[in-house]
């Protein structure tokens, strides 16, 4: 029997959407400010001074975010729970929310586009859920733009910046490269220099360096770790991470008896080691 | 449509700027949102495109060089969507800055540019009915991943749907396996040969007992036929 595929993955996230998938035009349900994205509506005031950003996602993602959000000016809050994001939203009044909506917890679609400081606040969704439904519900619901996980460092840094300067005119500061654990991380050129060594990364490697820098001493399950570059739905051969995190440490000059960067955890998985 | 063809005339412009297997499949793609498009591998071409029919959208893959990238704008009035690819030396940050008002990296699957392309143009003022299947001479490809042939409805892997409207676009033209691999999996993914071909005969046992999709083996790639309509 034919089943609509977003029926089986949607959550409460979805229901009672309008037939818009069907073909009705978009652009049409002007009811509410929802669903036009934000920057359909008029630019706000210039920043002064760092933006501040509200992350909502459960980790290890909330802290890749993070971490890569110290590649702009930006004061950063996490948090897992929704009602704690409804409170900083009252009380921190972000400039942006970044928010999964497929965190644990229900109810995180309710914070997008919240009205904040009597706009709506600027909203990027981070989705698992790939499918159809799921990209155009994000938009209905007034998101200025989703990124689907696993989430490339660098598409979350430039989509964070083109949606601060579409919203705000003037670009928050860009910092190529930042220092995390004896390491610089140089996002534009996907290189890290360690030492004197400076050493090109592949796409993957380099959201594996992050995944395991925002997370210094902490130890990440391979599932975890999968979960995180390859999205859940992957099926990857036993041995993808250990494959990746090997040439991530012959990259980084790494020797696994005498870990600097990338300790092995028997049995569990990998942890970061800041130097 | 109405019998003039009026809604057809008044449908928004999209130029593409891309190798001819991808402006193929990113057409295909567009008519999702009935988007007129005319494409071209040439970017004096695309110059001249962009000036003669002030396209609505503009689509251009900016890893083909610095004539790609200058026909991104900053501040344009019309909605540039830069393509990018991890050979091409491009990042999503340098295209943003560089005036593109959306950037999406290659492979992408037809549903994320259906959405991003209606998104991006919507925030320019234009509006467009996106339709989740369109018809090609007797296959309805689905943006849900999924494929009507006839009565049927098959179920494919979000790589098949993939493979589906690339093959399609390009009923009748080769693709090289790099081509395939590179714009249904990725430059980077470990995507070898083997799972390449395990995609298409995956894709022929779906489409089977059906004729309308052959997928021929050629010297050098694959060759798609469609059964006339």
């Amino acid at each position: 029997m034919y089943r609509d595929p977003a029926e089986r993955s949607a959550g409460s996230f979805l229901e009672g959407l309008p037939a818009f998938i069907r073909g009705v035009p978009l652009g049409t349900k002007r009811e509410s400010p929802r669903g036009l994205g934000n920057t359909a509506i008029a630019q706000r005031a210039p920043l002064k001074g760092p933006a501040r950003v509200l992350v909502v996602a459960d980790a290890p993602l909330s802290d890749v975010v993070r971490l890569t959000l110290n590649h702009g000016e930006y004061t950063c809050e996490t948090t897992s729970r929704v009602a704690e994001a409804r409170e900083l939203q009252r009380t921190l009044k972000p400039h942006l929310l970044i928010v999964d909506i497929d965190l644990a917890e229900d109810g995180a679609a309710s914070l997008i586009a919240q009205i904040v400081g009597g706009r709506p606040l600027p909203t990027i969704v981070l989705t698992e859920r790939g499918d159809l439904k799921t990209k155009l519900a994000a938009f209905e619901h007034g998101a200025d733009d989703f990124i689907t996980v696993p989430v490339s460092p660098e598409e979350l840094v430039a989509r964070t910046l083109a949606l601060m300067r579409r919203t705000y005119g003037n670009a928050v500061p860009f910092v190529p490269i930042i220092k995390v654990g004896g390491l610089e991380l140089d996002m534009l050129n996907q290189r890290v220099k360690c030492g004197s060594s400076i050493l090109h990364l592949t796409a993957i490697e380099q959201a594996l360096l992050y995944l395991l820098a925002s997370n210094p001493g902490k130890t990440l399950d391979r599932e975890v770790i999968l979960d995180a570059l390859w999205g859940s739905d992957y099926v990857a051969e036993s041995n993808l991470v250990d494959r990746h995190v090997r040439n991530l440490r012959v990259k980084l000059k790494n020797d696994w008896r005498r870990p600097r960067f990338i300790g092995t955890v028997p049995g569990k998985g990998y942890r970061f080691l800041a130097t | 449509m109405p019998p003039d063809g009026s809604a057809e005339k008044h449908a928004p412009v999209a130029v593409v700027f891309a190798r001819p297997s991808l402006s193929c499949l990113i057409e295909l793609v567009l008519r999702h949102l009935g988007v007129r498009t005319a494409a071209t591998a040439s970017a004096t071409r695309a110059r001249e495109l962009v000036l003669s029919l002030h396209p609505a959208l503009l689509v251009t893959d900016i890893g083909r060089g610095p004539s790609a990238r200058r026909l991104l704008e900053k501040g344009s009035a019309r909605a540039t969507l830069a393509l990018i690819d991890l050979d091409g030396g491009a990042s999503s940050t340098t295209a943003f800055r560089g005036g593109a008002g959306d950037v999406m990296r290659v492979p992408f699957t037809p549903d994320e540019l259906a959405v991003r392309a209606a998104q991006l143009l919507r925030r320019y003022g234009v509006t467009t009915s996106l339709v989740r299947n369109v018809a090609v001479q007797g296959v309805e490809l689905s943006l849900d991943e999924y494929a009507h042939v006839g009565s049927r409805t098959i179920a494919l892997s979000a790589p098949q749907n993939s493979l589906l409207y690339l093959l399609v676009a390009n009923a009748g033209r080769r693709i090289a396996p790099a081509d395939v691999r590179e714009l249904c999996w990725g430059v980077e993914h470990t995507a070898g040969g083997p799972e390449v071909e395990g995609a298409i005969a995956g894709l022929e046992r779906s489409l089977a007992p059906s004729d309308v999709l052959r997928i021929e083996r050629v010297k050098g790639g694959v060759v798609a036929r469609m059964a006339p309509a």
